[in-house]
């Protein structure tokens, strides 16, 4: 957004109290996940294993990714799992203004995007499992 | 990707904008009467500029704000500078009235208007709004300087009101029409103040409590926030006044409902800056400062650091 823009929005801001706006998102490429997980973790119920991948990793300001995959005990793919995913700042207690479309692009293997982290510092993936297994999950990384 | 919107909502912060507008307006136009400032009672004020001084009867200003976002303290409480391709930059326009009732007691409401520009990784967006109206009270037990060396002692109080909206709540992406907590905060806190010749001295310390806040399927509580203002400064004989001010906040962890304390969900950040107070005309004051959030590891928690400035432009009544 130009400076001009910004000038003109403030204004605009100024006399009605609205908002202006955000510049279209750039990036038209699918995210790219590395091998090595970023993070791995269990579910709250301890049933399934969690590997957690951002791209980009580590996640930045912006506009990031993030790859989900769950294996249960035995370390197989957990098929047949639904899921929702909520970015969330607990220290400030707000979340995202857009909330991530989830896909399953794999038995077990879900990408959440986009994740708007639109601010430096501690941010959690509030994650809800339904489907074979009903359980909640919770990954926590910075952003510096 | 779900978005939501609700613009019943800006309907309705316009109208509690315009509503505020008209009562400054109607307060700048009452007709003034000739100032005559104390020098012992003008410093005091200096960095919070919606307080009436000892012989003001009633005030209403503007104050505009700017702070740029340089990095962010982690949970643990390391810094980190911000990329050098983000920009996170705030601006705040706040009308503020202030009306004595009685000799000792004061009541003031703020209207901030807020906006932010937030540019990264190839996004970018600017946007803003009306934030939360917070309504505060002032109860001077003692007057600074009207009894001999006993200092100055003032009982606080605020409430700050959701009007605003929760970054959750922002039509952008870079959530910059965010503008307010999404909660209630209500404030009670203590001011000590000395006058010492021309000089001056005053800490307040505040409690400061939260509502809880739900939002995304997410309910949690917020931990009591400690915080202190420390000024002091010097009047010269016409009531210009300069100074130096630091402040300091820290907020325990946060409570999820369902999985009790986060770590690492703490908050604390310290600022330190100066001002300048400079009276013109009869009845106008402009007071100005210069801050920054202190970039010291270990010494924030949970919160951008940045750097910035005020200008606000004071109309009293005596």
């Amino acid at each position: 957004m130009s400076a001009r823009a910004i000038v003109l929005c403030l204004a605009t801001a100024l006399l009605t109290g609205g908002a202006c706006g955000t510049d279209p998102i750039q990036s038209t490429e699918p995210p790219s996940f590395s091998a090595d997980p970023n993070q791995v973790l269990a579910s709250d119920s301890g049933s399934l294993t969690i590997a957690v991948r951002f791209a980009p990793a580590p996640p930045t300001v912006g506009t990031d990714a993030v790859q989900l995959s769950f294996v249960d005990p035995s370390g197989a793919a957990a098929s047949g799992l639904g899921l929702a995913v909520i970015p969330w700042m607990p220290a400030h207690g707000h979340g995202t203004s857009v909330n991530p479309t989830v896909t399953e692009t794999a038995p077990g293997i879900f990408v959440a995007t986009p994740l708007y982290l639109f601010m430096p510092g501690s941010w959690e993936l509030r994650m809800t499992i339904s489907g074979s297994v009903d359980d909640t999950a919770k990954a926590a990384f910075e952003i510096p | 990707m779900t978005r939501r919107r609700r613009p019943s909502r800006f309907r309705d912060r316009a109208a509690i904008a315009a509503v505020f507008a008209l009562a400054l307006a109607a307060g700048v136009t009452a007709r003034p009467r000739t100032a005559a400032a104390q020098a012992c009672c003008v410093g005091t004020g200096l960095v919070t500029p919606a307080r009436l001084r000892t012989f003001e009867d009633r005030a209403v200003g503007v104050q505009m704000r700017a702070r740029s976002v340089m990095g962010a303290f982690a949970g643990s409480g390391s810094y980190a500078t911000s990329a050098a391709s983000s920009r996170d930059v705030g601006f705040e326009e706040d009308l503020f009235g202030a009306l004595r009732l009685g000799s000792r007691f004061q009541v003031a409401l703020l209207a901030p208007f807020i906006q932010t520009s937030r540019a990264a990784a190839g996004t970018s967006g600017f946007g803003g709004g009306l934030g939360d109206l917070t309504a505060s009270a002032r109860f001077d037990v003692t007057n600074a300087g009207t009894r001999g060396a006993w200092p100055g002692l003032a009982v606080l109080a605020s409430l700050a009101v959701p009007t605003g909206t929760p970054p959750d709540e922002a039509d952008d992406p870079l959530a910059t029409s965010g503008t307010g907590t999404g909660s209630y905060e209500g404030s009670l806190g203590l001011a000590v103040e000395e006058i010492i010749g021309q000089g001056f001295v005053s800490l307040s310390g505040f409690v400061t409590k939260r509502t809880g806040r739900a939002a995304n399927g997410v309910e949690q509580t917020f931990a009591p926030r400690l915080s202190a203002v420390m000024t002091g400064g010097y009047t010269f004989g016409h009531d210009t006044t300069v100074g130096a001010f630091a402040s300091a906040l820290r907020q325990g962890d946060v409570r999820d409902a369902m999985n009790g304390p986060i770590a690492n969900s703490s908050i604390a950040l310290v600022t330190a800056g100066a001002a300048l107070a400079l009276p013109f005309w009869d009845a106008w004051r402009l007071q100005t400062t210069l801050f920054t959030d202190l970039p010291i590891p270990g010494w924030g928690r949970n919160q951008t650091v940045g750097f910035g400035g005020t200008l606000a432009v004071i109309r009293f009544w005596i």
